[in-house]
């Protein structure tokens, strides 16, 4: 099949999708010119890199911790990355935002071995830089190129698209105009905005209403509705997904935007295409294959969705699942800091994971748990506490405000608040008449009395008892923290220990360092705890750890970040206030597709079904596993159009076997448009695939890990011409990319919000710089008047146009950009952006981020130690309520909360990443693949005895839901089907009984195999696609069918629960 | 000439051109072509066999010394034999390196810029006094029969060679052989000290590899090289009179066998104790791992095979219990599998040792070169693979292409051997 | 024997002391640095006292630092220069950051890592560690791989660093065999990037942009000679020379700036005030393979686990003999035949 390709063929493939060529045909001259510069200059010693006008910063992507970086351009090429030594999370402390541009040129900060490796991302020699369209089946690994107005035009008119591809002759294909109802509406003399907001409304009361009375609402909006609809010359259905619930939505819903890695910035703007302009709720991002239900238990218990131990000033820290050296939030943020803290403050860490990660590796102790099991450990470690009076008591029983104030403690939780048994909610003063209904009740400290408490009270401190189990008026209530304690002590520490595989000792010794440095302990969590059925209730026990100790806020405690300056403009209204420069906007409304955010009580469905097909998630979002597989199931509707954004649910969700079998079947997913900048695994199952501009070419504004303590807003700008090439929207010439399809779209179709008066009279919007200078501008302003960066000065402004004077027009246009930041009042922040771009983003001064012994930026305030939301809920899927306090519960449960016995499969299947690999970015990094070119299986030296395997051996992961450790990849030309093989290596580094894996090996995809373009086969690279990726074989959920296990509170994908057993291959 | 002999010649030319198309892949590609650029390992083959005909050169012209340096009449015949193959192992030395360096063409910078503290360099320059005093022992010694052949009308080479000189008188002889001896005797610590001793030297002062540091390296490189050279010179006085169908004399033979099996026992000698007390130490020392490889490892069967059975038993048994001057074609065969033995031996110096790396915990992924698409077409590089696809990591094994280029030299040296012994007059010419 | 793990028992305080570099400068005493003006105050203005215990944490960036003496200690001629480099195994955490970032600083091809990490295991569950050794070229004060090259291309300059001619270099890789750290690397041509021919940006773009992107090391510049392109070093010895390009820019070299375990420092150790001097004096050092009597310029701080951490490097000597060396190339003894004998 992979007949060998001549030069000439060669050059052919060039011309057809080398957009870039005669852009990179500049490449040797301008080196020969480099050359002779630097020859000049040699006698000085002089470095060009070392010179502000060789310099752009901007922001990594390699991972989500989104690090700033200095890219060191020579004419036009990028040809290093390192760390912006603004930056608080390059090095500690950074510079002041003041310093000079020819100061800071030469000094650059750390970067981990990811960002360094973005050049080989950035200059990928498999980037797709044209559109293409398949030429054969899904997943045929055919294509053909396309111009990109014609592909646009097919994706928003739909038709027989694939009328060359067998089996599809006669398949209509939806088009985006098929199901963007507001058009007809519009087209017909309706308003869309204000037609829309009125049904969000309407459907919103019916939510909130039940029984009888939700019924007589739907009656009663089908018979308005079919009325004002009529005026337009439409029914119901034309509008309506389905007319008898019309809380689904309208059929824009069945666009689906499925992004993988989709960061702020690119966020923002691409909700406002998708929800605003569009009017489709279903806007999703990958957050449950990665760590959403840590995210979740943080925001039930805070508000806030992520916090991080105050590393510097710590002088102990747990990691639950998690290191800081390889993974988590930010290698390079979090080791410098944590080994300066061990080496020169005297911290001490401990880590608990089943895997000797590096991080466990330079451990004080390493405790080897049994995955999903930190629950379990976390609760055996409250045991300890409470039984040995380690808690804080005088922190835990501030009540309100004024409690928590006396005491100078940042925090206060509702450990004394009373809890009503029968329906888990908190017991509202006014139930006992003492009080109003938004006041809650305490056993009062002083004088034992049910006492009405306002949270938020700062004037009168009141403090309660902690263990109280009593019955009141009636009605049974015992305090949180009296919840808590039952829970803790339903078993004893043997067992706790005994479940976690672990000695109780470990229990002991943790919990009693944990409670011997005041405030100044973390546990730390991220994903191990999180990705199991049980996850949400991990990573509650274990921030339940931290409110024993009401650490949070405190210098050497748990930190909500540094925070950042709003760049939509939010918080100081302005310059650029860009949700309401949005003429037109839409409300999207509707039941999401993996209904997440929705209780299943609320909708209509519950009118007709008394236990739901598929689980509802009511406390999370972003539900990327649960995306393809309702779909395929059509519940709660069936979707048209599916947009894959910089994701991969085909490899990188577990059970991905299952995903893939979705995405191969054209009836259930009718059109699949995919941008990526490489075919990757899902990309290759696309109808349509554009390229994109890669991390280094384009905007964005992502946020900072709350390890970070000052305030930080990194910007991402172009450092180099994108390689993609360019297309004509609203009449300008741009790069190819997620931005312009979007742009072009709105053209086609006519979105508001685009144009030239897109944010406003006079306000274009028409390219995607019109859009992110806007945001740039907002954060150079700051959240209030006073707030804004200095302007840039003629020497910075000469600096920042010699630095992109290698960028071309379609990216980089002065006047253009300058025009780009006039407020609608007519004030010009230009040159205050400009000051930002020049340093990559605003940061605050490293002297700002303590307050005394506080953190400057602290989380104040109420912390739900009793999650009320989750405690009073009950699933009618599962038949069960909720906990309000973290309880134990087995991680290998189904989706009805039944346990799984696979008992032939013995062994527990983990993953794990090393610090060389992002989740699936990072194939084409060969300088990275050659510290590690392929990862192993790791198995403990016991269990490889018992099993008779020794280092090297070739062994096959199989499990339940995939007995033959198959990637079901089909039987295509260039893609054929894989098995989960890989070599075993025998280590003292994990726990026994576990098998680990590390993600990011093993590709299909991305370059690993071969394709067809135009008829000519481009050879894939073999180094891509060593080792294994064990997604395929993780367990899926055995009610469902067709998706992973997933943790019902917090939506995380399981990833370490798998039962597995190894058959030996060679 | 024979026919025999020409087919001889014949073999030869098709032989050298065939694997001499290697030296073109090799200007091509550089070392790529190599296994060396996919393993740990950073000399190979080539340096192998460039100790090896450093060997061979320097055994080769000490034999002669027994002649010219000594008198010793028994070794008469075989006098100018040892010059000839002295010298050609010489051109084999030059030719086994060369294409060894990574720019072949910076060769000169040896002799343009020397760094004289550095025993390469004492090399490079040691091979040029020694070839000089080779090339005039070799003329010198030949010079009166030149002459005659000169006179004689045999061809215009000889006229050349005789300077113009027309008669060779008893005084002339008297002054060529005291400057022979002279040269010879001169010859002798060139040879043994600054051509062999130093290739030994240049291991034996590497202070970073355990094996080959010490004293006894560059002895020891002396002894094979004696024992290799008579080995050699025994094989190819014998192959040569019977190609061209001359008469072998038994008696040089017999004593040539002598000398050659006294010098393979002071060899066995030597290697049995080099083996017995590194095997013997309880210590994980460097050496007793690295003879561990040698002897049961990957390269088990150079050691055991190539050089103690090919090199010694056999060739042994048959020196000693066959009449070597009533088969000379068989004493030829143990005297050419003793330099096979002794090629074993060279490896075995050079290869193993590399197994170790100065960092023994840097992890073998450092090993694995990510071998990327190359410009080398895929004949070349599956070629190479095809025989060294195991090189990886600190394992080497060369790779064809390796194997081919020393075949040419191997066969080119032979070539001119055979065309040289045709034309310089090899033993004293009849009035 | 190939084991230079030798822990230095205060060697290095009497080498400094014979140098008398550390006149005066009392032990801790040295942390204040006085404020330049100009350019190289960098230094977080307002800092409030810091509590005892937490010394440096509140300081600026031991990067700044470092930055700033490098800066100053090029005001000085280049024999007055001493540059090492300082690696604290207590903070490297294994991220072969330091790797990646050379090979893009350098651009070096497949096969040649100036700075590699080794990591190795020891003990057993759950008693295991994992230890992580940074190797850079030593810079040794007594270099046994310059007196080896047979035509002078690689030297000592007088700041220490070594340095390789890549005109001059004939590629006989004696220097290599002469390393006992195995810090030189040959040059066998080989390229990162697939033939372009087989992407679909055939025919230029990448290849060109990631390998024809030649580092500094390849310019001609007064320590390197000659003109360079890639090709000029292909078949040649390439070592790690300090990024010589940078520090002579007032940069610090690449491993330094990248190392997100601030485990590797830079400086001129002939500053006593310099935070490697400072570093030295606080935690003691060893260098590898002293017995050699190399004199490297790369010190390596284990703290009090600093025995430790040898014992556990000379175990891992025997072990790689026993076991990694068994398992490349065979082998039936495990000990000698004195020993043990065959199994």
């Amino acid at each position: 099949m992979s007949r060998r390709i001549s030069r000439r063929d060669f050059v052919k493939v060039g011309a057809l999708l080398g957009g870039a060529t005669a852009v990179m045909l500049s490449v040797p001259e301008a080196f020969r010119k480099y050359a002779e510069a630097v020859r000049a200059a040699a006698q000085g010693g002089e470095n060009p890199l070392a010179k502000p006008e060789s310099i752009i910063y901007s922001v990594c992507l390699q991972c989500h911790t989104a690090c700033p970086i200095k890219g060191k351009i020579l004419d036009g090429v990028l040809v290093k990355l390192t760390g912006n030594p603004y930056s608080p999370q390059n090095m500690t402390p950074h510079i002041p935002y003041k310093t000079r541009l020819d100061v800071a040129a030469k000094i650059d900060a750390y970067l981990c071995v990811k960002g360094q490796s973005g050049i080989e991302s950035l200059y990928d020699p498999y980037r797709v830089i044209k559109v293409l369209k398949r030429a054969g089946p899904r997943g045929s690994n055919k294509w053909k190129t396309i111009p990109f107005d014609q592909a646009i035009k097919e994706i928003v008119e739909g038709g027989r698209l694939f009328s060359d591809v067998p089996g599809e002759e006669d398949r209509q294909v939806p088009g985006l105009k098929d199901i963007w109802v507001w058009g007809l509406i519009r087209d017909r003399g309706g308003d869309p905005a204000s037609i829309s907001a009125d049904m969000k409304s309407d459907i919103s009361k019916i939510m909130a209403a039940s029984g009888d009375e939700k019924a007589r609402l739907v009656e009663e909006f089908k018979a308005k509705w079919s009325g004002e609809l009529a005026k337009y010359g439409l029914k119901l259905e034309d509008v309506f997904i389905d007319p008898d619930h019309p809380d689904l939505g309208t059929k824009a819903n069945q666009f689906v935007f499925m992004a993988g890695r989709i960061e702020h910035g690119r966020k923002e703007f691409s909700k406002r295409f998708v929800i605003d302009a569009f009017g489709s709720i279903n806007w999703y991002e990958h957050t449950t294959i990665c760590e959403q239900s840590h995210h979740i238990a943080y925001g039930m218990i805070s508000g806030k969705h992520h916090m991080k131990p105050d590393i510097l000033n710590c002088e102990f820290i747990i990691f639950f699942g998690t290191g800081a050296f390889e993974a988590n939030f930010g290698p390079t943020n979090m080791a410098h800091k944590l080994t300066k803290a061990v080496v020169e403050g005297g911290l001490k860490f401990a880590v608990v994971d089943p895997r000797l990660s590096k991080t466990a590796a330079k451990a004080w102790r390493w405790v080897p748990i049994k995955p999903g099991t930190d629950g379990a450990f976390a609760l055996g470690m409250i045991r300890w506490i409470l039984e040995n009076k380690r808690y804080d008591a005088r922190y835990l029983e501030n009540a309100n405000k004024a409690a928590a104030d006396l005491d100078g403690e940042p925090t206060f939780t509702n450990a004394t608040y009373l809890v009503k048994v029968e329906d888990g909610k908190l017991l509202r003063a006014s139930e006992l008449g003492i009080g109003s209904d938004s006041e809650y009740v305490i056993m009062d400290k002083e004088t034992g009395e049910p006492t009405p408490v306002d949270p938020n009270d700062a004037e009168n401190p009141k403090e309660g008892i902690l263990l109280v189990d009593t019955t009141l008026n009636g009605i049974r209530v015992k305090s949180g923290f009296q919840l808590l304690y039952e829970s803790a002590m339903s078993r004893s520490l043997d067992e706790w220990a005994s479940i976690c595989g672990v000695s109780r000792e470990d229990i002991e010794v943790l919990a009693a360092e944990f409670t011997s440095h005041g405030k100044r302990a973390v546990a730390e969590l991220y994903r191990g705890p999180v990705q199991h059925p049980n996850g949400y209730y991990n990573g509650q026990a274990i921030i339940t750890l931290n409110l024993l100790i009401g650490n949070i806020g405190w210098k050497g405690g748990l930190s909500k970040g540094g925070g950042h300056w709003h760049e939509t403009g939010s918080k100081r209204k302005g310059p650029f206030h860009l949700s309401s420069l949005h003429p037109g906007k839409i409300s999207g409304f509707g039941v999401k597709l993996t209904r997440e955010k929705s209780k299943f009580e609320s909708s209509t469905l519950s009118l007709v079904e008394d236990v739901p097909k598929r689980p509802w998630y009511p406390f999370t979002s972003n539900l990327y596993q649960e995306i393809l597989p309702s779909a395929a199931d059509g519940y709660p509707y069936r979707i048209k159009i599916l947009w894959i954004h910089k994701g991969t649910p085909g490899f990188a969700t577990p059970a991905a076997d299952a995903q893939l079998e979705i995405l191969k079947d054209v009836e259930k997913v009718p059109l699949i448009i995919a941008t990526d900048i490489v075919l990757g695994e899902t990309t290759i199952y696309a109808d349509y695939v554009f390229p994109d501009i890669a991390i280094w070419e384009r905007w964005g504004t992502p946020h900072t890990s709350p390890d970070v303590n000052t305030k930080a807003s990194k910007v991402r700008q172009p450092m180099v011409a994108p390689l993609v090439d360019t297309c004509r929207v609203f009449g300008e010439e741009m790069p190819i990319s997620m931005e312009a399809i979007m742009l072009a779209i709105a053209e086609k179709l006519g979105l508001p919000g685009y144009g030239s008066d897109g944010f406003g009279p006079g306000m274009p919007f028409t390219r995607m710089e019109d859009y992110y200078l806007k945001m740039v501008a907002n954060i150079a302003a700051g959240d209030k008047v006073g707030d804004e960066v200095p302007d840039a000065d003629d020497e910075e402004l000469r600096i920042f146009r010699e630095a992109r004077k290698h960028l071309p027009k379609t990216v980089f246009d002065e006047e253009r950009w300058h025009r780009a930041v006039i407020d609608p009042e007519g004030n010009d922040w230009w040159r205050k952006v400009v000051y930002v771009l020049n340093r990559g983003g605003r940061f605050e001064d490293a002297d700002k981020a303590y307050d005394g012994e506080y953190l400057t930026h602290r989380f104040t305030g109420l912390l739900n130690l009793y999650v009320e939301k989750v405690g009073s809920y009950y699933s009618k899927y599962m038949g069960v309520r909720f906990s309000g306090v973290p309880v134990y519960v087995p991680p290998y449960i189904d989706s009805k909360g039944r346990p799984i016995r696979d008992d032939e499969y013995p062994l527990i299947l983990i993953t794990y990443k090393e610090i060389y690999g992002g989740q699936s970015r990072t194939p084409g990094n060969y300088w990275i693949l050659s510290v590690m070119p392929e990862n192993h299986i790791l198995i403990n030296k016991k269990t490889a005895e018992e099993l008779g395997l020794k280092d090297g051996d070739v062994v096959r992961i199989v499990s339940a839901s995939n007995p033959d450790g198959v990637w079901p990849l089909g039987d295509g030309p260039y893609i054929k089907n894989r098995y989960v093989e890989g070599k075993v290596k025998v280590t003292g580094g994990i726990a026994p009984g576990v098998v680990a894996v590390s993600w990011h090996y093993g590709h299909f995809g991305y370059g690993a195999s071969d394709c067809e373009i135009d008829g000519v086969v481009i050879k894939g690279d073999y180094r891509r696609g060593l080792g294994l990726c064990p997604n395929a074989v993780m367990r899926r959920d055995p009610v469902l069918g067709n998706v992973c296990l997933t943790d019902p509170i917090g939506g995380s994908a399981s990833f370490f629960d798998t039962r597995v057993k190894l058959v030996k291959v060679s | 000439m024979s026919r025999r002999y020409l087919a001889w010649i014949a073999i030869l030319v098709v032989l050298t051109v065939a694997t001499g198309y290697s030296w073109y892949v090799r200007v091509l590609y550089n070392l790529k072509i190599t296994a060396l650029s996919q393993s740990s390992t950073a000399w190979g083959l080539w340096v192998s066999f460039y100790i090896f005909f450093v060997g061979l050169s320097a055994g080769a012209f000490l034999i002669s010394t027994l002649v010219y340096g000594f008198g010793l009449k028994n070794f008469e015949r075989i006098g100018r034999y040892a010059l000839l193959i002295a010298i050609l192992s010489l051109f084999g030395v030059f030719l086994s390196i060369l294409p060894d360096l990574g720019r072949m063409e910076r060769f000169i910078y040896l002799y343009t810029s020397p760094n004289f503290s550095s025993w390469i360099a004492i090399e490079a320059w040691m091979y040029v006094i020694y070839i000089v005093i080779l090339i005039a022992e070799l003329y010198l010694v030949s010079r009166a029969d030149i002459i005659k052949l000169a006179n004689r009308g045999a061809g215009g080479i000889y006229r050349l060679l005789a300077l113009g000189k027309k008669s060779y008188t008893e005084g002339d002889a008297k002054r060529d052989a005291t400057i022979v001896r002279i040269l010879a005797l001169i010859g002798i610590p060139v040879a043994a000290i600054g051509v062999h001793g130093g290739t030994g030297a240049i291991f034996g002062v590497i202070g970073a590899r355990p094996v080959w540091f010490g004293a006894y390296t560059p002895i020891y490189f002396v002894l094979s090289a004696l024992f290799s050279g008579a080995a050699l010179v025994l094989a190819l006085y014998i192959l040569t009179k019977w190609l061209q169908g001359g008469e072998i004399d038994p008696v040089t033979v017999d004593s040539m066998v002598g000398v050659v099996i006294l010098l393979a026992f002071v060899e066995l000698f030597f290697m049995f104790w080099e083996v017995v007390t590194n095997m013997w130490t309880t210590a994980p020392t460097a050496e007793r791992e690295i003879l561990n490889i040698m002897l049961f490892g990957s390269y088990w069967w150079v050691f055991w095979v190539v050089e103690l059975l090919l090199g010694f038993i056999v060739p042994l048994g048959i020196l000693m219990f066959t009449k070597p001057s009533r088969r000379p074609l068989l004493a030829a065969l143990a005297g050419i599998l003793m330099v096979i033995g002794v090629a074993g031996i060279r490896f075995n110096i050079v290869l193993p040792t590399l197994a170790e790396k100065p960092f023994p915990w840097m992890p073998p992924e450092w090993d694995i070169k990510m071998l990327p698409w190359d410009r080398i077409p895929g004949y070349v590089a599956g070629a190479a693979q095809w025989i060294a696809n195991f090189s990886q990591g600190t394992y080497y094994f060369p790779t064809i292409w390796e194997w081919m280029l020393q075949a040419s030299i191997i066969f080119l040296l032979l070539l001119l051997y055979s065309i040289f012994v045709k034309v310089i007059p090899m033993e004293v010419v009849e009035e | 024997m190939v084991d230079g793990l030798r822990r230095p028992n205060g060697s290095e305080t009497s080498r400094l002391g014979r140098r008398e570099f550390l006149k005066g400068a009392l032990l801790g005493a040295a942390v204040t640095v006085g404020v330049l003006s100009g350019d190289l105050s960098l230094r977080v203005a307002a800092q409030p006292s810091p509590p005892a215990e937490s010394l440096a944490l509140d300081r600026e960036s031991e990067l700044v630092r470092m930055t700033r003496e490098l800066q100053e200690s090029l005001k000085k001629p280049l024999q007055e220069r001493k540059w090492v480099m300082v690696i604290d195994l207590r903070r490297c955490v294994g991220c072969h950051s330091c790797t990646v970032s050379c090979i893009a600083e350098n651009k070096t091809p497949p096969g040649i890592t100036y700075r590699p990490v080794m990591i190795w295991e020891t003990g057993e569950y759950p008693n295991v560690k994992l230890n992580f050794l940074p190797r850079p070229c030593m810079q040794c004060d007594e270099p046994p791989c310059t007196s080896v090259c047979p035509v002078n291309a690689t030297w000592k300059r007088e700041d220490g660093i070594v340095v390789i001619d890549y005109g001059k270099c004939i590629g006989c890789r004696y220097c290599v065999m002469a390393c006992p750290y195995g810090a030189r690397s040959t040059d066998y041509g080989y390229e990162w990037v697939p033939e372009l021919e087989h992407g679909p940006l055939a025919g230029t773009a990448a290849k060109e942009r990631q390998d024809r992107v030649k580092s500094l090391e390849y310019q001609p510049t007064p320590w390197y000679g000659g003109p360079y392109g890639r090709g000029d070093t292909i078949g040649i010895t390439r070592k790690c020379h300090f990024c010589i390009h940078r520090i002579e820019s007032g940069v610090l070299p690449a491993c330094v700036s990248t190392c997100i375990g601030g485990a590797t420092y830079f400086g001129d150790l002939n500053n006593p005030n310099s935070l490697v001097n400072e570093l030295l004096r606080r935690y003691g050092a060893f260098r590898l393979k002293e017995e050699l009597g190399t004199e490297p310029s790369v010190y390596y701080i284990t703290g009090e686990g600093g025995a430790s951490v040898i014992s556990e490097l000379e175990a891992m000597v025997d072990r790689y003999r026993e076991e990694v060396l068994l398992r490349e190339f065979g082998g039936r003894f495990r000990a000698g035949l004195g020993g043990g004998g065959l199994e």
